[in-house]
């Protein structure tokens, strides 16, 4: 049975899912996400409609995003223009959380680098990772 | 044998009542040594664990579980008269050692002491306590503020800041998917709060933990303590088998 990550994207930055979790397709690994986005959202208030999910295949590579504001319940009892706004808001963050993980990702590649040329112990070491983290918003 | 007592609630016995006790209590044996391995127990007994966490989980139809409530060396737990718990599970977490009574033969016992009687229904006013704790936090809490502090009762309990579980027994403990636990887990070693091993989670900072749980951490403890002797050192006695 394939391996699914299931990578959160939440308070600026990227949570993994190293280990990952089989489905039986993709299908079955979105109706996950699903369910574990609203295990995230209940009770939490207003704050986590903005998070999502990236889900990436055994190799990391991103398959698609599930944007929570597409599935909080909650904005079902709200006007079309806010659900609108809730939505587009969701996709604007994630587009920001790539980018701040990956610039994050080029200073600490930075700093390796210039331990590296300088001879010094490398103290430091990438956190952030590719693949996953790099999935384009509103490819779901 | 004698049983070394660490079990606060028959430490703290008088010797009368352990003397009543003794015929009957036996000790449940390790068959892991440590471990993230859940033993289940048998569901007629009530426990007093000496080492390890023994918890009460309900099961759905559907297969999934939550944990109802739980006992380290602090209290008991099973069907503690006149609870009736045979829906549930109980299961051991880590290297368990308990003492366990079969509840019919408890029920007699109580009947002939009345500190006996006493000691085993505070423990049964603690079940209760945790049952409408668990019942608020599961209800208003987000998952994000009940893994830590299931983390932090799970060590109380332990009284050990390493915890042996896995992300899959934990998760079965909060009724949550394994994934939840492993990015909300995620989180909590991003800010150095603990470290989630393949199966045993250290935690570091046990003040950053507690301002990530909920209230029902610290308004458990205060109201169980009332009742139980939770932060009693437990007497060195021992009694036979």
């Amino acid at each position: 049975m394939p391996r699914f990550h299931f990578h959160l994207r939440a308070a600026g930055t990227i949570l993994h899912d190293d280990d990952g979790s089989e489905c039986a397709d993709v299908g079955t690994a979105r109706a996950h996400a699903v369910a574990v986005a609203s295990q995230l959202m209940r009770n939490a208030g207003g704050r986590t409609r903005l998070w999502s999910m990236c889900v990436a295949d055994e190799e990391d590579e991103a398959l698609f995003n599930l944007f929570f504001a597409d599935v909080a319940a909650r904005l079902d009892n709200h006007p079309p223009a806010m659900q609108e706004l809730a939505a587009k808001t969701c996709r604007r963050l994630t587009e920001l959380i790539d980018v701040m993980c990956a610039a994050r990702r080029t200073v600490v590649e930075s700093h390796m680098l210039i331990a590296r040329a300088t001879g010094k112990p490398q103290l430091v070491f990438a956190r952030e990772r590719g693949g996953a983290a790099q999935a384009l918003a509103g490819s779901a | 044998m004698p049983i070394r007592l660490e079990n606060h609630i028959l430490a703290g016995l008088p010797p009368s009542d352990l003397a009543l006790l003794a015929p009957s209590l036996h000790v449940v044996p390790s068959p892991q040594n440590g471990g993230p391995q859940q033993h289940e127990l048998e569901r007629d007994h009530v426990y007093f664990p000496h080492e390890g966490i023994v918890s009460l989980l309900a099961i759905t139809p559907d297969g999934d579980t939550i944990e109802m409530a739980s006992a380290g060396r602090d209290g008991a737990i099973g069907p503690i008269p006149p609870f009736d718990l045979q829906d549930g599970v109980l299961v051991g977490l880590g290297a368990l050692r308990a003492s366990q009574i079969a509840v019919a033969r408890l029920q007699l016992v109580m009947g002939e002491s009345e500190t006996l009687r006493a000691a085993i229904e505070a423990c049964g006013d603690a079940l209760l306590l945790q049952l409408r704790q668990n019942l608020v936090c599961g209800g208003l809490h987000p998952v994000e503020h009940r893994l830590p502090r299931w983390l932090l009762e799970a060590a109380d309990r332990l009284q050990s800041d390493v915890i042996p579980a896995t992300q899959e027994t934990v998760a079965q403990r909060l009724g949550v998917r394994r994934t939840t636990v492993t990015l909300l887990a995620s989180k909590l070693q991003e800010i150095g709060a603990i470290r989630w091993g393949r199966s045993r989670i250290e935690i570091f900072d046990r003040a950053l933990l507690a301002s990530e749980a909920c209230t029902c951490h610290a308004a458990l403890r205060d109201r169980m303590g009332a009742r139980l002797p939770v932060d009693r050192p437990a007497p060195q006695k021992s009694v036979g088998r």
